[in-house]
């Protein structure tokens, strides 16, 4: 299944004609949005315009990576973004900042799909949701997918009336027209803010079930991850870690799948003020 | 849903550990004088009322408290394995241990 590099944070994707196509050669132009710039500003602060806010840093105003003005449609996010501008040191760390990552792809939408696309894309995950797919042995890790997993799948099931079932196979399950139906038509409930922050932990935690769960605020996301992780888990217990592998890995999914939770819960319900933007 | 108080000590836990994440934000001066730190404690405030009613919404604070705290957590765990783990060029005399050299002594300065 390919994975499209959705969300890069901060980087103009060069679309060809006939595709979402990145070049390979990267012109020198291009070479300056890959470095970290300075941090060339000192006091970050917010001010709410035609029922937006906006960020401002010192005097400026900040604009998305397409140039457009960063406008967000809640204040508590706008609080959070400024935050992460403000906690900037020396050098602008755009690779942590992922909030304003988030804003920027919802914003900008850099690769152009439309909500219908989106929610296609989404949905396809389930196919090859990590909580399907069980091993057998060793017994220890069945016992725990099992133990773990099966109560999130029944919740799931019952909360969307859903009809998934884990498989030890390596071919996908087929998944009813109806389960389909029905979580097409609740994705669809979402606003396009929502679905950029739902898409984003969907590839975090490569599961469209823990996903789920973490917007109904059944698990939290550090909850989330562990159980993304669990056969990871237990072969790392059982091997060894590898600091600077698992770790940092780890690290860098908790804050993401962190800012997705928090970014979706901002900005859900908020459709009207979202719409306002657009039009 | 009743408010029970382990939920309440859980939520002051969290909110003790997201100061203490704050102060990483701007170092050198407190973390009362930052935006997220007013906002949240808004938050908290606002939420004090022990009621059945508004169970949910300090439900929904806790787990944004508890998402926030860890995506805090996870940026500054990042940065630090990043550069605890983080190549750099070697240095004269590593570049000579590699094959079994060592670097001839200086002359002592007079």
């Amino acid at each position: 299944m390919v994975f499209q590099k959705l969300l890069i944070p901060n980087f103009r994707t060069v679309l060809s004609r006939h595709g979402n196509q990145v070049q390979h050669q990267v012109p020198i132009q291009m070479k300056r949005f890959l470095k970290d710039p300075k941090k060339f500003y000192k006091n970050v602060s917010i001010s709410k315009a035609d029922g937006l806010f906006e960020i401002n840093l010192d005097k400026n105003k900040l604009k998305t990576p397409f140039g457009t003005l960063f406008r967000v449609p809640t204040e508590p996010l706008a609080v959070a973004v400024a935050t992460e501008w403000d906690s900037q040191k020396e050098m602008i760390k755009k690779h942590s900042m992922y909030l304003t990552s988030l804003c920027n792809t919802a914003i900008d939408n850099p690769t152009e799909r439309s909500k219908e696309t989106v929610i296609q894309s989404v949905l396809r995950f389930l196919e090859t949701d990590t909580l399907c797919f069980r091993l057998d042995e060793p017994p220890e890790l069945a016992e725990l997918q099992t133990n773990h997993w099966d109560p999130v799948i029944q919740w799931f099931n019952d909360r969307y009336s859903a009809d998934i079932k884990p498989t030890t196979g390596i071919i996908s399950p087929t998944i009813a027209e109806e389960t389909l139906e029905n979580l097409k038509g609740h994705l669809r409930s979402h606003n396009e803010w929502a679905l950029v922050g739902i898409e984003s932990a969907v590839h975090s935690l490569k599961s469209l079930i823990l996903a789920f769960a973490l917007i109904d605020r059944r698990v939290d996301p550090e909850t989330a991850l562990k159980l993304s992780w669990l056969e990871l888990e237990f072969q790392v217990a059982k091997w060894g870690r590898v600091e600077w592998s698992h770790d940092v890995e780890f690290a860098d999914l908790k804050a993401r799948v962190s800012a997705a939770g928090l970014f979706i819960h901002m900005v859900l319900e908020k459709t009207e003020t979202i719409q306002k933007m657009t039009s | 849903m009743m408010a029970s108080p382990v939920a309440g000590r859980e939520a002051l836990l969290v909110l003790r550990s997201l100061i203490k994440e704050l102060r990483y934000v701007k170092p050198g001066s407190s973390p009362r004088n930052l935006m997220a730190y007013q906002h949240i404690m808004e938050q908290y405030r606002s939420n004090q009322v022990t009621s059945e009613k508004v169970c949910r919404a300090r439900e929904e604070l806790l787990h944004k408290a508890r998402s926030y705290l860890s995506l805090l957590q996870g940026i500054r765990e990042h940065e630090a394995l990043n550069q605890e783990y983080k190549g750099r060029e070697r240095t004269l005399e590593e570049s000579a241990n590699l094959v079994g050299l060592r670097l001839p002594k200086s002359p002592e300065k007079d």
